[in-house]
C-alpha cells in the first residue's frame, strides 16, 4: 500500500512541479509585457521631444534666412523705386523727393510681405518632409519678429496585450527673432528718406548758400545702424551710396553671402 | 517493504531535483532571449530609473548639424551644437571628429552613405535633422551618443 502512494507521489511530484514551471514561465511573459508598455512610454516622450526640438531649430532657422532675403529684397526695391534716375560717374541714384519716396508703410509691409512668403516655402518643404504643419503668425515689432504658430499635436499608440493607450503630445511653436542681431534694424530702414532729409537739412545748417566739403564732413560723420555711407555732391545734389555694416545670406540665382548696396540722391 | 518505499522517496527526490534545475534553466534562457529580442528592455528600464526624465532627455538629445554655406567659395559652414552641459560639449567634439573638413554637404548624398556607415560601425543612434536653405531642405543625420552606456 505504502509502495503505491510512494510510487505515485514520485510520478505526481515532477507533474506539480511541471504545473508550477509553467505558470511561473507565463506569468514572466505576461509581466514582461507589462515592463515593456510601461518603459516604451518614456521612450516615446523623449522621440515626441526630439520632433518639437527639430521643429523649433527648423523654423528659427527659416525665420532667420527668410528675413535677410526679405531685407535683400527690400533694398532691391528702394534701389528700383518708382522715381527719377540722376546718373553720376556712369552710375543710377534713384532721386528721392517729396513728390517720389519711399513710404513707410509700404516698406514695412513689402518687407514684412517678402518675409511671410519666404516663410512659406520653408514651411511647405518642412510639410512635404515631415507631414508636420502648422499657421504662423507674425508680429513686427521693436525691431523683432514674433512667430506664434498655432498648436502642433503629436499622437502615438502604445499597445500590450490587454489595452492601447492613446497618446497625444502638445505643443505651441512660438519665438522671436530679433533682427538687430542679423545687422538689420527696420526702423531705419523704414524711415530711411526722412533720416536723410533731416540730416541734410541739419548739415546745411539753414544756409541759403551752403558750403559742400561742409555738408561732406557732416554726412560723413554721421552714423547710420545699417549701413556705411559715402557721399558726393554735385549740381546741387547730394549723392548717397549706402552699404550695408553686415554681409546677408540672401538667394539671387544662387546662394550668396554678400553687403547690400544702394544709391540714391537728394536735392539740396 | 521499507526498502521498497525508502526506493520510491529517493526516486521522488531525485526527479524533485531533476525538474528544479530544468526550471531553473528555463527561466534563466527565457531571461536571456527576452533580452535578445528586446535591447531596449534594459535601455528604458534605465531611463525609467533616472530620477529626472527631463534630464535625461537633454543628455540624449544632442543635435550637431552643418548649416548652409555661410560662403561659397571658402565651403565654411555654422555649426550649431544644442545643449548646454558640459559634458555633452566633449562629446560632440567627438562626434564632429567624424564630419571634419565640413565640406560634406557639397557632395552630399554620397557622403550621406558614408557617414551612415561610420554610425553603424560605432553602434551610433542616429536621428535626422532637417535644416531650411535657399536651394531646399537639407538632411542631416544626427548622431546620439549613448550616454546612458556609461
Amino acid at each position: 500500500m505504502r509502495n503505491k502512494i510512494g510510487s505515485m507521489f514520485s510520478l505526481l511530484l515532477p507533474l506539480m512541479v511541471l504545473i508550477v514551471m509553467i505558470t511561473i514561465i507565463i506569468s514572466l511573459s505576461y509581466s514582461r509585457t507589462k515592463l515593456e508598455s510601461g518603459f516604451q512610454i518614456p521612450s516615446k516622450l523623449q522621440e515626441m521631444y526630439n520632433k518639437e526640438r527639430n521643429f523649433n531649430f527648423y523654423f528659427e532657422k527659416s525665420s532667420e534666412l527668410a528675413s535677410q532675403q526679405a531685407f535683400y529684397k527690400t533694398i532691391l526695391n528702394l534701389n528700383t523705386y518708382y522715381c527719377k534716375i540722376k546718373t553720376l560717374n556712369g552710375k543710377t541714384y534713384v532721386l528721392w523727393s517729396e513728390n517720389c519716396k519711399p513710404e513707410k508703410e509700404k516698406i514695412f509691409n513689402n518687407f514684412l510681405n517678402n518675409f511671410k512668403k519666404e516663410f512659406k516655402k520653408f514651411s511647405q518643404e518642412y510639410y512635404d518632409e515631415t507631414k508636420i504643419h502648422t499657421d504662423f503668425d507674425f508680429n513686427l515689432k521693436n525691431n523683432k519678429i514674433i512667430c506664434n504658430g498655432n498648436k502642433i499635436k503629436l499622437n502615438f499608440l502604445d499597445k500590450n496585450a490587454f489595452s492601447t493607450y492613446n497618446f497625444s503630445y502638445n505643443f505651441n511653436p512660438l519665438f522671436s527673432l530679433d533682427l538687430s542681431e542679423l545687422g538689420i534694424n527696420s526702423d531705419e530702414i523704414f524711415n530711411l528718406y526722412e533720416i536723410l532729409k533731416k540730416k541734410l537739412e541739419k548739415c546745411k545748417n539753414k544756409q541759403e548758400k551752403y558750403d559742400v566739403e561742409k555738408i561732406k564732413d557732416c554726412f560723413l560723420k554721421t552714423q547710420l545702424k545699417n549701413f556705411d555711407l559715402s557721399v558726393q555732391i554735385f549740381n546741387d545734389y547730394v549723392y548717397f551710396n549706402l552699404i550695408t555694416k553686415k554681409e546677408f545670406l540672401f538667394f539671387d540665382k544662387k546662394s550668396k553671402m554678400e553687403k547690400l548696396q544702394f544709391r540714391v540722391c537728394l536735392k539740396i | 517493504m521499507f526498502r521498497k518505499n525508502k526506493k520510491a522517496q529517493i526516486g521522488s527526490g531525485i526527479s524533485l531535483i531533476v525538474s528544479l534545475i530544468i526550471t531553473l534553466i528555463i527561466i534563466v534562457a527565457g531571461f536571456v532571449v527576452i533580452k535578445a529580442i528586446h535591447p531596449k528592455f534594459s535601455e528604458d528600464l534605465k531611463i525609467s530609473s533616472s530620477k529626472n526624465l527631463r534630464e535625461n532627455i537633454e543628455v540624449n538629445s544632442i543635435y550637431s548639424f552643418l548649416q548652409t554655406p555661410i560662403s561659397e567659395n571658402k565651403n565654411v559652414f555654422n555649426l550649431f551644437i544644442l545643449g548646454e552641459k558640459e559634458k555633452i560639449k566633449k562629446e560632440a567634439l567627438d562626434v564632429f571628429s567624424i564630419y571634419d573638413g565640413f565640406s560634406l554637404i557639397t557632395k552630399f548624398p554620397k557622403e550621406e552613405m558614408i557617414i551612415s556607415k561610420k554610425i553603424k560601425e560605432k553602434k551610433h543612434k542616429t536621428q535626422e535633422v532637417l535644416i531650411p536653405s535657399y536651394q531646399g531642405l537639407i538632411k542631416i543625420k544626427l548622431i546620439l551618443k549613448n550616454f546612458r552606456e556609461k
